[in-house]
């Protein structure tokens, strides 16, 4: 079948080459690491990209754009839509090239810029991969194959800014044609396979949510950028940035020396690096790294190996130094350690420098601010990049209480007393903590829901992210590019009367589309007096712990408390957080236990939840001692304590909670494991089906795995202590 | 095929607006400098949010764009060009007409295609042509883009904003389609912060930010449902009465837009704004830059010649309130003590 790639005026406006008026990339002041990065990706492609994490506003995405430019032209075959290498062998050629060649037609190779090109978020399958391009096959009646952003991305660097918001279907494709480097096409009557090597570049703000460990995993390197707190800095920054503002083109003439040396280097890096050796003690040094930071995989020790070779190339030195090394460790370890065995140095298992770096990075990493290479600090502000290595070696030794005071203001570090097992997001057996919404997600992934309250009926709703293209016809929500791109093939065999295409039923597609789950987690608090002001406090702590976590999910809470006779809602459901712990300050507490009012109440506000919007995915978090003595019904509670009926009553609510399929139920016992407990709380949760938990576990981080485990389970949990 | 971005209707005029200064002033600051990159407006109903927003689109300063393009090219940068413009200045000189920047209206139930750009629909069933067909970002390029009620926007459609906005480009891979085109708009948001709070990352790419409440002195209420009862009856004519403020505010806006250049960034005002942005405690840089173009623009609009302390404030208020490091859902709040102190102080450097 012939395939033809496609020309389009448009096909090119992707690769944004950049022109002369960007801001220069030696004239960024500070973000050391990230300089580095970048350029030991250049220089050494192997390296496999760098995730870039850090706050808003600190040159992320300027830094990357600017790195383009320093990059040495790549010889690429004249005509072809897939950066071919004319010098490659033949199965690292795209189709085309190898007819060609095999034709014996000469490839004649012509010098382009290293293509830049940036995946949007919402970009759709179709683009991302490549598919049927229906304009010429429409106009020509040939199958022709339009190339995707993998495509164009060959040889060069593909860059997402935001990565963690990248929808999953999209990191599924960008992973596996990341790990074989070809991007195999099977779809609308289209197969190809072309080659697809690219140095990934990702761009994300923590606070936003972590990122799939898969895909953490396929990050080269990683570094966390941070604002510069010197004022001289920051402000030669503003200088800098309002010079540029002002006259672009003439402030990038007075960096043009400094750029072009800037690219020299690498250019020489580039030749060099090849020819850079690397000793077998300086090998066990790589490996003991690894090994002390408990990195999964073999990722880690390729990474460092490359990214030392290229720091020794960048210096103009053959062979790899322990500095080199080290540094590279400090940009390729933090995004993969896993803090269980860091924490504990073996004894013996190497040079005491060896010993004291992981423990260097561990709480680095757990407060999310990892600070891999140093500060230039010891640099003047137009600070040359080649003094940085030199000055790593003692700057990121910072005393540890100075930096975890800075921290102290940061999401993660708040929450550290409850989460002491750190941040496991380097794991990739293990899913991100606490992801209530992965509990929920094998069921929904693609059903089409609806967004929020504004929006009722699901069956109606045609929002969300467009994704990909089905078969199916389900809501009649048509994707009219996939239905063309399906009809084309055949459009030389039908009537086409007055249109330019005629579309048969058999060619209609519809939307798939997909939006980021909105879990409702209804807090359930018990306020009276049993559970004493020492109690309340922790559970607040444990409240607060889940709107945490809900603030990061963009989940939306509804906090409700009982205490005396009847139960109250605090807050409808909302998504202002804020709304939800100012509520929770001023939670009146003491008096008597009406639990089944509180489970009543809950129950409630889920039915006319999900009446409004049956999309959400509604959580039921109890927070008891269980020790309930108020019924719901007046005459019962007057009757006087009447302990059997009140508690057939409880456990009938409980009951009812437990058929509702709808819903999940957490119950966190604050009274827990103290001596002479009824464990009420503990049947109440058996009733209900809901996963049990006891508070004092929850600072052990069990709520963490207790969520996480639910999400591992196929059915309902079972009730039972987490240890 | 666009939806209706301005009424017919005569909009409230923006001069006529009753108290609201700090409001008022950062739509100002923002009408006379683009790059200030925005203002987000948080506050009750009723305080008359959006009737400002609608009222400033009359005090725009015109703009050269090139005639009948879509996306508002400039006609002074042929980089940015759009590929039609591309096409026609090969052939020959564009040409130039003079506008006001538009006040692209986003409605928070829009779709992604309307927003981004789509797949022109009726090219490819009329002619099987690849067309792009340009969105609301398209639009707003060169304009403000005004989002209603922005906390309650659906998150992809945030995302997108996010990336735009920090981009200045819309950049298109979807249903087919590759295209991209600059799009920098001055993007400004009204919310009710009851109803949910702006993701961080998002509440960062608004240049300025204020907190607005109804009007508590009684003398001001009256005068307020006094103005929109004539503007009620008789819009034509209540603009009639107001006309002359607004050219004058208008030719402030002007006469601003001249000046800010002439403002010098003294060093020493630059090291202020480093210093206050330290104490208070930010993150990035965003908001030093800010605060930069939001003093000097300040300065001009008031015909200073120079950065003034009060500017300085003034300028800290509106850039610093929503960047305020803080814990997780701690309220928003900027002690304005704090900056008072950083302004005056001029040994310590910093407190980190």
């Amino acid at each position: 079948m012939p395939y033809k790639p496609a020309t389009g005026t448009a096909a090119s406006a992707a690769v944004s080459r950049l022109n002369n008026r960007d801001y220069p990339f030696s004239a960024i002041v500070g973000q050391e690491p990230l300089k580095l990065a970048l350029l030991i990706n250049a220089i050494s492609p192997g390296v496999r990209g760098v995730l870039i994490r850090g706050e808003k506003g600190t040159a992320k995405s300027t830094a990357v754009r600017a790195l383009a430019r320093l990059l040495p032209p790549i010889r690429t075959v004249v005509g072809c839509f897939y950066n071919c290498d004319p010098a490659s062998p033949d199965h690292l050629l795209c189709d085309d090239c190898r007819e060609r060649k095999r034709r014996k037609a000469p490839l004649i190779g012509e010098l382009t810029g290293v293509p830049l090109v940036t995946l949007p978020l919402n970009a759709t399958e179709d683009n991302l991969a490549g598919s049927i391009d229906f304009e010429s096959t429409i106009q020509e009646g040939v199958r022709t194959f339009r190339p995707g952003l993998l495509a164009k991305a060959h040889r060069g660097i593909l860059y997402v800014d935001e990565v963690n918001l990248l929808d999953d279907h999209l990191v599924d494709l960008l992973l596996s044609a990341a790990s074989s480097g070809i991007n195999l096409v099977e779809r609308e009557g289209i197969s190809n396979g072309h080659p697809s090597q690219f140095v990934l570049i990702g761009t994300m703000n923590p606070e936003e949510g972590e990122l799939r460990p898969q895909l953490l995993d396929r990050f080269g390197l990683c570094v966390t950028v941070e604002a510069v707190t010197r004022s001289e800095q920051r402000v030669e920054i503003m200088k800098r940035h309002q010079a540029f503002l002002d006259d672009p083109e003439a402030f990038c003439g007075r960096w043009h020396k400094a750029e072009r040396e800037q690219a020299q280097r690498v250019r020489n890096a580039l030749q060099k690096r090849d020819g850079v050796c690397i000793a077998p003690d300086k090998i066990s040094r790589i490996i003991k790294w690894c090994r002390d930071a408990n990195a999964a995989g073999h990722r880690a020790e390729i990474a460092i190996e490359s990214a030392a070779r290229a720091i020794a190339a960048y210096q103009e030195r053959s062979e790899v130094s322990d500095r080199d090394i080290d540094l590279a460790a400090r940009l390729a370890l933090p995004h993969r350690l896993r803090p269980e065995r860091a924490q504990q140095p073996r004894p013996g298992a190497s040079g005491a420098s060896i010993r004291e770096q992981p423990a260097d990075l561990v709480p680095l990493s757990a407060t999310v601010r990892s600070e891999p290479v140093g500060k230039p600090e010891g640099g003047g502000l137009g600070e040359k990049s080649e003094d940085r290595p030199d000055t790593g070696e003692d700057k990121p030794r910072k005393p540890r209480d100075q930096a975890s005071g800075v921290s102290e203001e940061k999401p993660a570090a708040l929450f550290a007393p409850l989460w002491p097992d750190g941040l496991e997001l380097a794991d990739p057996s293990e899913p991100i903590p606490l992801n209530i919404r992965d509990a929920f997600k094998r069921r929904v992934k693609y059903r089409q829901r609806s967004s929020g309250r504004r929006y009722a009926a699901p069956a109606l709703s045609k929002r969300g992210r467009y994704v990909r293209a089905t078969r199916e016809r389900r809501l009649d929500d048509i994707a009219l590019d996939a239905t063309i791109r399906a009809a084309a093939p055949f459009q030389n065999r039908r009537d086409r009367s007055s249109l330019a295409i005629s579309i048969l039923p058999e060619d209609i597609r519809e939307k798939v589309r997909e939006q980021k789950q909105s879990a409702l987690l209804i807090l359930v608090v018990d306020a009276s007096g049993s559970i004493g002001y020492r109690l309340m406090r922790e559970t607040k702590g444990a409240v607060l712990y889940l709107l945490h976590d809900a603030y990061v999910k963009r989940d939306r809470v509804c906090l409700i408390a009982f205490r005396n006779d009847k139960a109250e809602v605090l807050l409808p459901p909302t998504s202002s957080i804020e709304l939800a712990k100012k509520k929770l300050e001023d939670l009146p507490t003491g008096g008597k236990t009406p639990l089944c009012a509180g489970m009543l109440e809950g129950y409630n506000v889920i039915r006319s939840s999900l009446i409004r919007n049956q999309g959400i995915l509604p959580l039921l978090v109890l927070i008891t001692d269980g020790r309930a003595n108020v019924s719901v019904d007046p005459d019962l509670s007057r009757a006087g304590k009447n302990t059997s009926l009140l508690y057939d009553e409880l456990f009938a609510m409980a009951e009812t909670i437990r058929n509702d399929a709808r819903l999940r139920s957490i119950v966190i016992d604050v009274e827990g494991s103290v001596t002479g407990a009824f464990r009420m709380a503990e049947r109440v949760a058996e009733c209900m089906g809901a996963k049990y938990l006891v508070l004092d576990q929850i600072k052990a981080g069990a709520i963490v795995k207790a969520i996480r485990s639910e999400k591992d389970s196929p059915s309902r949990p079972l009730v039972g202590e987490i240890k | 095929m666009l939806s209706a971005v301005t009424s017919m209707k005569r909009h409230f005029p923006f001069s006529a607006i009753v108290g609201q200064q700090t409001m008022k002033l950062g739509l100002i600051l923002n009408a006379i400098n683009p790059r200030i990159g925005g203002i987000l407006i948080r506050g009750e109903k009723g305080t008359g949010k959006s009737i400002a927003v609608r009222g400033l689109a009359a005090l725009l300063p015109e703009i050269e764009a090139v005639e009948g393009c879509f996306f508002n090219c400039d006609p002074e940068q042929p980089l940015k060009y759009c590929p039609a413009c591309r096409e026609r200045a090969a052939a020959g000189a564009l040409p130039v007409i003079k506008r006001r920047g538009r006040v692209v209206e986003l409605p928070i139930n829009a779709t992604e295609d309307r927003v981004v750009g789509t797949l022109d629909l009726e090219r490819a069933l009329k002619k099987g042509e690849k067309r792009f067909e340009p969105g609301l970002l398209a639009r707003a390029h060169r304009g403000i883009l005004y989002v209603d009620e922005v906390n309650l926007l659906d998150d992809h459609i945030v995302d997108i904003l996010l990336d735009s906005a920090a981009m200045g480009t819309n950049i298109v891979e979807r249903e087919g389609v590759s295209f991209s085109h600059a799009a920098e708009f001055i993007l400004v948001g009204t919310m009710n912060p009851e109803e949910g709070e702006l993701r961080p990352q998002l509440l960062d790419r608004f240049g300025l930010c204020v907190a607005i409440s109804g009007i508590v002195g009684e003398a001001e209420r009256i005068e307020i449902v006094k103005r929109w009862n004539d503007y009620e009856s008789d819009p034509e004519g209540f603009y009639k009465r107001w006309e002359e403020e607004e050219k004058k505010l208008a030719a402030k806006i002007v006469a601003a837009r001249v000046a800010v250049p002439h403002i010098p960034p003294a060093d020493e005002t630059l090291a202020k704004i480093a210093r206050v942005a330290l104490a208070v405690g930010v993150d990035g840089h965003r908001s030093d830059l800010v605060m930069m173009k939001a003093c000097r623009t300040l300065a001009a609009f008031q015909g200073g010649a120079e950065v003034t302390e009060e500017d300085l404030l003034a300028s800290a208020e509106l850039a610093l309130f929503h960047r305020v490091r803080r814990k997780p859902f701690d309220e928003i709040r900027l002690d304005m003590e704090i900056v008072r102190n950083a302004l005056k102080d001029r040994t310590g450097s910093s407190n980190s």
